[in-house]
């Protein structure tokens, strides 16, 4: 079979997804907590890092073609730096997949099925994904080319259909207390933005001819745009409180009301997040099943997608021992283990690969 | 009542193993002994936990590890 | 007894006729009719049914009794050229000859001559051609396909006379020696895909082909999957607009149904008639189909999920009805579901085997008096039978037999997993079907292709029914042969005709 090939369309979607499935969940309240009716500027300002995440990433695509980050960790260290490099950064990934998994299926007990055991949840979380994963790249890519604009709509249409609910003088006033308060909100949007840097496993599939570049800036500017329309709905909505919400956008989705009707539309939205986290938990479960093949210099990942399915589900549970402590460790363990791996990593990367080519060139 | 569900586990772990390592040449040894590695640490991870809930999770480690680096953003913790 | 080896006639007539006798033993059908060229013995072979005798009368017999009067031995050649027999081949083995009598030729055989001949005068009794049941239309041609390959493959010369229309054809099956023709329009479709279906085609190795979902099944891409991938009918129009698309189609001798590859999901959601009717209709008409085949699959999942998991999404005054409804029913949703769901396919299964007549009206009256005394039992609710109902409407939307049947049969897993797993467990089929459809291809030509938004103009007769006069290019299968119309086909009156 040839290699399957993604579209530009499909990788900008792809990385969207990845990133904006919880992001959209919890980003509000953090924001709140710090920037309070700034909270809107703080993804602008988170967004510099994604744009920053995709130039790495692209430029150090062009100067080791064809290969993953693993693979120029590998690469660009040799055998034995290159494969304790690789290693922090699949721990770093498995660690994050094994949360977000959490989180989603903490949100859908607490939102759909209070009564059903967590760990059944996140088997068919885990389940529904591996196949997906087990099909291939291209499958991941249709699926997010479908689901990303409907997200994005829907996020949109909620937004649309509050209006009449707004008090827009929330926003007031405007960096009344300086940057400051926005900078520090900034801080958790900025980790997820960091995110991005996993573009670089999509890069290799990329059919000929499409800029990567450009799909993963326009992603990075799509997440943007997203994180900045959930948070003013909240901001509008909820003013300063939405610092005490768990789920603040979801929260705001109670509010819809058309005509009487189409109230508690909640469900169909959650339904559609839902969607949405499949696509997300799919791309980093290829993510790591690649990066694990590639490390290990296997040539092809499949078989290993089930039993990287079942460390996700056993690192879902072992990460937090509730929902709390979960949320704890985002600001906390997540940063700093999010700025080693996704930040100083690839800028280290970036930095042998020049001094490397400079080298080769004379 | 733990006995059963550490035998349902197990039965998992060796369900996804059997059809793994079957479904992979007997030539490709490196992509068998992966395949045996990754299930028997998920496996042994699963079994820590049934038997010690509380164990400390990776969280924990890593909150230690990069102290030094988020305490500059979050001093409060 | 088999034999392996192709025996070439001998020059002797009584070894020919002993050695075919031996191959028709026990044939009660098979004549062997003596009668002499002049000089010449001579025989022919024929299957009684399968042939015309008084064609063999009038234009074999008579005018070889006419040349009784000569003397001396008449060859073979001579003897063709006085034939009024068209169209003749001449064979040289003996597998040859069995094969040509198989097909309800006549062969004829002359001493002294290593060949023989075999004359084309198979007739038999066929099927007038009717109106197709499982497929008809308002507007449209009211032919269908029936059993005779020849007659079949007539019909479609008939919409595409070009020569550019192709006919390969194949024999597959030991024992059937069954022909099957694939048809192409060389320049529209891309030559990898013909060789692929031969190859296909050619592997077979089986010991007789009766219908073409044999053969279906025997090339399809993913025997696994519940998803056709490949599209079958039994009007030559739909073939023919196929071919056109750059697809090929595959006929098989025995049965009206064609083949037609490669398939992708929405061709399995068109109809004929789409394309008949204005366009208007045509794409009203398509997003009811598309939107009613959603219903199809996911509808009764749906209603068990909310009624289960998610009853505040109900408005308010709809959910006191339902709750009263279902106050003494003892089931859960669930079971109540499913219930229904199997009692309806039965019904429907049951309709489908009575005699025309009563057919019809057992499956109604059987539908709403079950569902009636259902009700009045206790056992169900009223919203319920709606929901079944409804569904089931959805179901005959599907104009594709086959994939009507698949998403029939798909509802189940999905009730199920509603059931147990409200909007998350439909949400999570969804997704498990959709992986499943991304992945499957039919002969290399991915079975989903909306990712096809950088190229807008595949959109043109999937979402919508653009007019006649807009489509301009051809779906794209492999390569791509863009244009099939020029330019600026809309009309008007200032275009073409005269203007008043």
């Amino acid at each position: 079979m040839d290699k399957e090939k993604v579209s530009n369309l499909q990788l900008c979607l792809m990385m969207y997804l990845m990133i904006g499935g919880t992001s959209i969940l919890v980003v509000p309240s953090f924001t709140a907590m710090y920037a309070k009716q700034d909270m809107w500027i703080s993804p602008v300002i988170g967004s510099f890092f994604g744009f920053f995440s995709v130039t790495v990433a692209w430029l150090l695509y062009r100067r080791n073609p064809g290969l993953t980050m693993i693979e120029q960790t590998q690469r660009l260290f040799g055998k034995w730096a290159g494969s304790i490099l690789g290693i922090v950064f699949l721990l770093f990934q498995i660690d994050a997949i094994g949360l977000i998994t959490r989180e989603y299926a903490e949100f859908i007990v607490q939102a759909f099925l209070p009564k059903t055991p967590l760990v059944m949840i996140i088997g068919c979380i885990v389940l529904t994904c591996s196949f997906a994963v087990r099909s291939g790249v291209e499958v991941i890519g249709r699926f997010a080319q479908i689901f990303g604009p409907i997200f994005l709509c829907f996020v949109l249409a909620i937004f649309l259909f509050l209006l009449p609910e707004y008090r827009f003088s929330n926003m007031l006033p405007i960096l009344g207390t300086g940057i400051k308060p926005s900078l520090k909100g900034s801080l958790e949007p900025s980790v997820w933005f960091m995110e991005f840097i996993f573009i670089s496993s999509v890069y290799p599939s990329v059919r000929k001819g499409d800029n990567g570049l450009k799909g993963g800036l326009f992603a990075v500017f799509l997440m943007m745009i997203t994180m900045v329309i959930t948070n003013f709905t909240c901001l509008f909505l909820f003013g300063e409180s939405t610092a005490n919400l768990t789920f603040p956008f979801l929260s705001a989705s109670r509010f819809v009301n058309i005509a009487d009707f189409f109230s508690h539309v909640e469900a169909i939205v959650m339904a559609l997040w839902i969607l949405g986290g499949f696509a997300q938990i799919s791309m980093w479960y290829y993510t790591l099943a690649l990066g694990t093949a590639q490390w290990l210099r296997i040539t092809d990942f499949r078989p290993l997608v089930f039993p990287v399915g079942l460390l996700i589900g056993v690192f879902s549970i072992w990460v937090a021992k509730n929902f709390q402590q979960m949320l704890h460790y985002f600001p906390t363990g997540g940063t700093g283990s999010s700025i080693i791996a996704l930040l100083l990593l690839p800028i280290l990367l970036l930095l042998v690969s020049l001094v490397r080519r400079g080298g080769a060139r004379k | 009542m733990i006995v059963l569900k550490l035998l349902g586990i197990t039965l998992l772990f060796v369900a996804v193993f059997i059809y793994d390592f079957s479904s992979v040449d007997p030539k490709k040894k490196k992509e068998r002994a992966a395949i045996a590695v990754i299930t028997f640490a998920g496996w042994v991870v699963a079994v820590m936990l049934l038997f010690a809930p509380g164990l400390p999770g990776p969280t924990e480690w890593i909150n230690q590890v990069t102290k030094p680096i988020w305490v500059i953003f979050y001093p409060e913790g | 007894m088999q034999t392996n080896e192709d025996v070439i006639f001998s020059a002797r007539l009584q070894e020919n006729i002993s050695h075919l006798k031996e191959r028709y033993a026990d044939c009660f059908d098979v004549v062997f009719h003596d009668f002499s060229c002049g000089q010449t013995p001579a025989v022919i072979v024929y299957f009684m049914g399968l042939t015309d005798s008084d064609m063999i009368n009038r234009y074999i017999l008579e005018p070889t009794l006419k040349q009784l009067s000569e003397d001396g031995g008449i060859t073979l050649g001579d003897f063709c050229k006085c034939l009024p027999v068209s169209s003749y081949t001449m064979i040289q083995t003996m597998d040859q000859a069995v094969m040509e009598i198989g097909d309800g030729n006549v062969v004829l055989l002359m001493d002294g001559e290593e060949r023989a001949i075999s004359l084309y005068l198979a007739k038999w009794e066929q099927r007038s051609i009717t109106e197709p049941e499982a497929e008809s239309v308002v507007r449209g041609p009211r032919e269908g396909f029936i059993e005779t390959l020849m007659v079949n493959v007539s019909m479609i010369r008939r919409k595409l006379k070009s020569p550019d229309l192709k006919m390969k054809s194949i024999r597959i099956g030991r024992f059937s020696q069954t022909e099957v023709v694939v048809a192409f329009v060389s320049g529209i479709i891309e030559s990898s895909l013909v060789t692929e279906i031969e190859s296909r085609l050619s592997r077979i190795n089986i010991d007789g082909i009766l219908e073409s979902g044999m053969i279906e099944e025997l090339i399809e891409d993913n025997p696994y999957s519940p998803f056709p991938q490949l599209q079958s009918t039994e009007r030559p129009d739909v073939v023919a607009a196929n071919l056109l698309e750059g697809r090929a189609a595959i006929l098989v001798e025995g049965t009206p149904i064609a083949l037609i590859a490669p398939a992708t999901i929405f061709t399995f959601l068109q109809s004929p008639e789409d394309h008949y009717q204005r366009y208007y209709i045509g794409t009203a008409i398509r997003w009811l189909r598309y939107f009613f085949a959603f219903i199809a699959l996911i509808g009764p999942s749906f209603y068990v999920a909310i009624v289960t998991y998610h009853q505040e999404m109900i408005p308010t005054t709809l959910l006191l009805n339902m709750t009263k409804s279902r106050e003494q029913i003892p089931f859960p949703a669930l079971v109540e579901a499913l219930l229904m769901e199997i009692t309806f396919e039965a019904l429907r299964e049951a309709g489908v085997r009575l005699p025309k007549q009563i057919g019809s009206a057992v499956s109604i009256v059987g539908a709403l008096v079950i569902g009636q005394a259902a009700i009045a039992a206790g056992l169900v609710s009223s919203p319920m039978v709606m929901v079944v109902a409804i569904t089931g409407i959805a179901s005959f939307l599907i104009p594709h037999f086959a994939f009507g049947i698949t998403v029939r049969l798909l509802r189940f897993p999905m009730m199920l997993l509603a059931g147990f797993l409200g909007f998350f467990g439909l949400m999570m089929g969804i997704t498990l079907i959709l992986t499943h459809l991304f992945a499957l291809r039919s002969f290399g030509v991915p079975y989903v292709t909306l990712s096809t938004v950088s190229n807008l103009s595949q959109l043109k007769d999937i979402l919508v029914r653009v007019p006649t006069w807009k489509m301009n290019t051809r779906p794209r299968i492999g390569v791509w042969n863009r244009y099939r119309q020029g330019a600026n086909q809309r009309p008007g009156p200032g275009r073409g005709g005269r203007r008043r």
